[in-house]
């Protein structure tokens, strides 16, 4: 009988292998990590290990820069998001007056240090953990947050060109990454790139076929090559844009809402041909149901997504935010807990 | 008689080019057909309501319907905007006055734009005079927004499950200020429901941005 280590046991659930028992994870934002960390009396760095959580996301490493005024950290591409905000927001847009993509300081993906951390944290945990690289603002948003986000759509519905050429650049840059990632020995892939809102997709499926199907089949390509699994966080209604995901070699998706995608609704289409990360709703039961809401909540998101034992990485749907009652998060850990028995 | 249908049909043709040029968000082509048509001695006022008006009326509809998407509302909502600026010059000032005035705002801790600017959007699109305080808008400044502007409509949005609560605090700061009889209002965003609507004892909710145009006109 296989000795299931955390890694393997994330490994098989997200292929919808056989597990011992189903892997979790919690994550959260810094403000919520601070209280928590509090509550439990433990170190905010030892938060992950304290939850038992499988999935360990790698970022890149390089210099941070912030604004005079520190109201604004940039990221590697130059998009500035605000520091105030417990969400994310993208206050600075570097592309919003400039359609000149030669004239733009793209960042090198060929850049040494770029890995040094993930190398480093592969080397030192990598027999146990699970690790992929998180590649969170992928595609869409990546476009849309150095244009903008009017812009962008704006791009999108009158200058084909503009857009094929900006999600195309975009699309090179992470493949570069992506290999490099892989160089490393990772486990598998890790996308973020939201395309719906609460009630339906922001853009119709058809745009999303012609720009972003094609980029994000390529983006995937390097781990369904390698029959790794990769996973896909979306926000909101995707419903529409599920089997075209899975055509690509989408193994994973991930917030799964349960008041935008009905769970049983995805379990009956998808069956075999996906595998859940999520769950938990951050929304409702999380902020404002009680304990035995939240009990509840998670015994029928196992029961309906899971009845076979494997197939999900059971989670909250989103972050943790600083509005949910720690009451919550202990009853969640213990429910989390109890399936390890 | 037989010249009179001619013209008619030239009439309702122009018309007919107006609204579909504006529904299918082209700005240019909507401004041509404007300047032809007033050269044509169109009536403005008919331009407007009929043209213009009629024609975001219906993207919102296709919004709701699920045929159009974001990228198609905005450019819709651009080419009205600029079809507009050929028109305003030559409308009465009857014409102009607004169906109701809304100030519009997301609250307090949250930056979160893109479904307020929608509902902003096909509010103006409406005939409404929209005042948009922005995002991060405070209890206070809804409150003298309301009162400066003798606002027929309060509309406010949150994305976040942590500043949706802020919404119940500009109802209660209405409230204390005595201006709640004075104004409707309404909440929408990700997270915000029917029944937390009533909760926290606001007018309505609606879940997109065509919707909300509706609710807005059931309510006044």
């Amino acid at each position: 009988m296989d000795v299931f280590t955390p890694k393997l046991r994330m490994k098989n659930a997200l292929l919808n292998q056989p597990v011992d028992y189903l892997p979790t994870q919690i994550n959260y934002t810094a403000g919520m990590s601070r209280k928590m960390a509090d509550h439990f009396s433990i170190k905010e760095i030892e938060l992950p290990m304290y939850f038992g959580n499988h999935f360990y996301r790698l970022d890149l490493n390089y210099p941070h820069r912030y604004s005079q005024d520190q109201s604004v950290k940039f990221d590697w591409w130059g998009v500035g998001f605000d520091t105030g905000e417990e969400g994310y927001f993208a206050a600075i847009n570097p592309l919003a007056e400039n359609k000149n993509l030669d004239r733009f300081d793209w960042p090198d993906p060929n850049a040494t240090y770029l890995l040094d951390e993930a190398r480093h944290l592969i080397k030192q945990k990598g027999d146990d953990c699970f690790f992929a690289p998180n590649f969170g603002f992928a595609l869409f948003e990546r476009a849309w947050s150095l244009r903008g986000f009017e812009n962008f759509f704006l791009d999108m519905a009158m200058d084909n060109n503009f857009t094929e050429e900006l999600l195309d650049r975009i699309t090179e840059i992470q493949l570069v990454l992506i290999n490099r990632f892989l160089d490393l020995g990772i486990d598998g892939g890790y996308f973020g790139d939201d395309y719906g809102a609460q009630k339906g997709l922001l853009f119709s499926p058809q745009m999303w076929r012609k720009f972003i199907k094609p980029r994000l089949a390529k983006l995937f390509s390097p781990f369904v090559d390698r029959q790794m699994p990769v996973m896909l966080h979306s926000d909101g209604q995707i419903q529409q844009i599920l089997p075209d995901l899975v055509e690509i070699g989408l193994t994973t998706i991930n917030p799964i809402q349960p008041e935008v995608l009905d769970h049983q609704w995805l379990f009956d289409n998808f069956k075999g041909k996906l595998s859940f990360y999520g769950g938990i709703s951050t929304q409702t039961v999380l902020p404002n149901g009680n304990q035995e809401d939240v009990r509840m909540a998670i015994k029928t998101c196992i029961s309906t997504l899971a009845p076979d034992g494997t197939g999900l990485l059971l989670a909250p749907s989103h972050r943790l935010m600083s509005d949910i009652p720690l009451e919550n998060v202990q009853v969640m850990l213990e429910e989390f807990e109890g399936i390890t028995k | 008689m037989m010249i009179f249908n001619m013209l008619r049909e030239t009439v309702s043709q122009e018309i007919n080019e107006l609204f579909n040029a504006i529904l299918e968000g082209k700005a240019e082509l909507a401004k041509e057909i404007i300047e032809e048509a007033l050269i044509n001695k169109l009536s403005p006022s008919q331009i407007l309501n009929q043209g213009m008006i009629a024609s975001m009326a219906e993207v919102g509809d296709r919004f709701e319907r699920g045929e159009y998407y974001v990228p198609e509302m905005l450019i819709a909502a651009r080419a009205m905007q600029q079809a507009l600026s050929i028109l305003k010059p030559h409308l009465k000032q009857s014409d102009l006055a607004a169906v109701g005035r809304v100030v519009i705002g997301t609250v307090k801790g949250d930056l979160h734009d893109i479904g307020k600017n929608l509902v902003g959007m096909l509010l103006e699109g409406a005939g409404f005079e929209i005042r948009d305080l922005g995002t991060d808008v405070s209890a206070e400044q809804f409150v003298e927004a309301v009162r400066g502007d003798e606002a027929d409509i309060l509309a406010m949005s949150a994305l976040l499950t942590t500043t949706m609560p802020n919404m119940k605090s500009v109802v209660e700061a209405l409230h204390n200020a005595g201006l709640r009889d004075r104004v409707k209002v309404i909440i929408g965003g990700a997270p915000v429901t029917e029944s937390y609507s009533q909760e926290i004892g606001a007018d309505g909710y609606a879940p997109d941005a065509s919707r909300a145009v509706k609710l807005v006109k059931t309510l006044l």
